[in-house]
């Protein structure tokens, strides 16, 4: 037996999520390992099977809906429902939750339909043919449709089409419950007239006195405030996800391309006497061509304020050298130097590896150190701010 | 001119003012205003017209709206006038009978 009626709505929203989780995953794979990955891929496919699409369908007797390809699933009998009417609530999300006074099951959108079985209790569906739904379920729930009422449901489900496109246009936040109301005033009126009445002709009437649809859309005007205006709840959401993956992937993806450094403090060191001695720091620069000697650029304090370069690879902060590169063994970062002679002084130009650098990509400043002694014992080593 | 077209859009325009008068006498769902609108000479709307508008009314705050068993279905749903739909009406109300003194005295020559 065909069924009365049936229609599955798409759940693009949870659709779009679930892929973005997906590829999420994927990233969690690179960082962590497959033990990591797996649980969170497994759940998003979950969510994305599950939530894929909502079906409704009225079939021998029953009302039956499921998520999916049918992974969870309810069936009411149609003797037991007193009647459908639409949602009148507000929420958001998809899935199943107690909403109010029942259970509501939705993949998308902000439209349900309400039906109230003969015990009093409710079930909300979700659906984006509401009116289509309430209208096949009570015609179910009332029994077989004559063919004088299945006339008129064509007739005021042709009516209400109409009206539901005109209004679309408009994105009135109220367009359901207009939707609704017409729906309630088209069954008054068909209940006010007799059974001799009832004729194709009258039906017409009927629709003709209610208006043509384009003038609810005139008359229902435009309520969307400015900041609503062109935004549903579904792109925002959408637009957070992307940006939370676009920002994870910022985050990432410099340390997954980043040569494995691992080895830096293994490294042979190549002498370079140049370097050997005591530095102070001068100014930090955007350029080494941007210092000059004896104007300070900088104006806050340095960071780095003294380094002494050993003549066995080690330094008096947490980096080691070998000729052309400083390492930190901590970072896994190996910055280049420049020694420079000016006005009869020399100078370091020593790339700082900061969070700009390393995980946003930025260009290295400079720190520019003036050489103050060749040897590395006399005084001290007064830095006390070196990065751990 | 098209005389009819002219009513009608008139009708139109005062929708607003039309069924916030009718809620000021008590509650009532569009069905009901759409009959006693009915049985009023010159206010009578295309039937569904009333519910774009209620609509708006309610998105303005203007009317509220619940919903009360009904006996022969489904719960209908009722309007009813908020303060703020009060104090409006009572400045349309004013503006209204300014605007027929107006047309009226222009129909008269009244000061022209």
């Amino acid at each position: 037996m065909n069924a009365q009626y049936r229609h599955s709505q798409p759940g693009y929203l949870s659709i779009v999520i679930s892929l973005i989780l997906i590829a999420f995953s994927g990233f969690i794979y690179l960082l962590g390992g497959l033990a990591a990955a797996i649980p969170m891929f497994l759940i998003c496919l979950f969510i994305l099977v599950f939530s894929y699409k909502l079906t409704v369908e009225i079939k021998e007797g029953f009302l039956k809906f499921w998520f999916g390809p049918g992974l969870f699933w309810k069936t009411i009998p149609l003797e037991q429902i007193a009647y459908c009417q639409p949602f009148k609530g507000v929420f958001g999300g998809w899935g199943i939750r107690y909403v109010f006074d029942g259970w509501l099951y939705n993949v998308s959108g902000f439209k349900a339909v309400t039906v109230v079985l003969k015990s009093g209790k409710k079930i909300h569906i979700g659906t984006d043919q509401p009116e289509l739904l309430i209208e096949a379920i009570n015609s179910a729930a009332h029994g077989a449709a004559t063919e004088v009422s299945s006339m008129w449901a064509e007739v005021k489900a042709d009516y209400l089409k109409r009206v539901e496109q005109a209004l679309s246009a408009n994105r009135h936040p109220r367009s359901f419950e207009i939707l609704a109301d017409v729906s309630s005033h088209l069954d008054s009126r068909f209940a006010e007239l007799k059974p001799q009445e009832q004729t194709w002709e009258n039906f017409q009437k009927i629709t003709t006195e209610m208006g043509p649809p384009a003038e609810y859309a005139e008359l229902v005007g435009d309520a969307r405030s400015p900041d609503q205006k062109g935004v549903s709840a579904g792109f925002v959401i959408a637009l957070i996800m992307i940006l939370a993956a676009v920002a994870a992937g910022m985050v990432f993806l410099p340390k997954l391309l980043k040569k494995d450094d691992s080895n830096l403090s293994k490294q042979v060191i190549v002498n370079d006497p140049n370097l050997i001695g005591k530095w102070q720091t001068v100014d930090f620069v955007d350029d080494i061509n941007n210092y000059k000697p004896g104007e300070k650029r900088w104006t806050g304090d340095f960071f780095l304020k003294q380094l002494i370069f050993y003549e066995n690879g080690q330094t008096s902060g947490p980096w080691l050298w070998t000729k052309e590169e400083i390492i930190h063994p901590g970072d896994k970062t190996a910055a280049h130097y420049y020694i420079r002679e000016m006005n009869g002084s020399t100078y370091l130009f020593f790339e700082w590896m900061s969070g700009d650098v390393t995980i946003r990509g930025m260009k290295p400043k400079f720190y520019v150190l003036q050489k103050v002694s060749q040897s590395t014992n006399e005084g001290e080593d007064q830095n006390a701010n070196y990065p751990k | 001119m098209n005389l009819e077209n002219w009513q009608i859009q008139l009708r139109k325009g005062l929708l607003d003012i039309v069924v916030l008068n009718l809620l000021n006498h008590g509650s009532s769902h569009g069905y009901e205003m759409v009959q006693k609108m009915k049985r009023i000479e010159g206010l009578q709307i295309r039937e569904g017209n009333i519910y774009p508008v209620l609509a708006r009314l309610e998105t303005d705050g203007l009317v509220a709206s619940y919903s009360q068993p009904s006996v022969d279905g489904p719960p209908r749903k009722y309007f009813e006038l908020t303060q703020t739909g009060k104090r409006a009406l009572e400045d349309m109300n004013k503006h209204w009978e300014l605007i027929i003194a107006s047309i009226e005295a222009i129909r008269k020559g009244a000061g022209l």
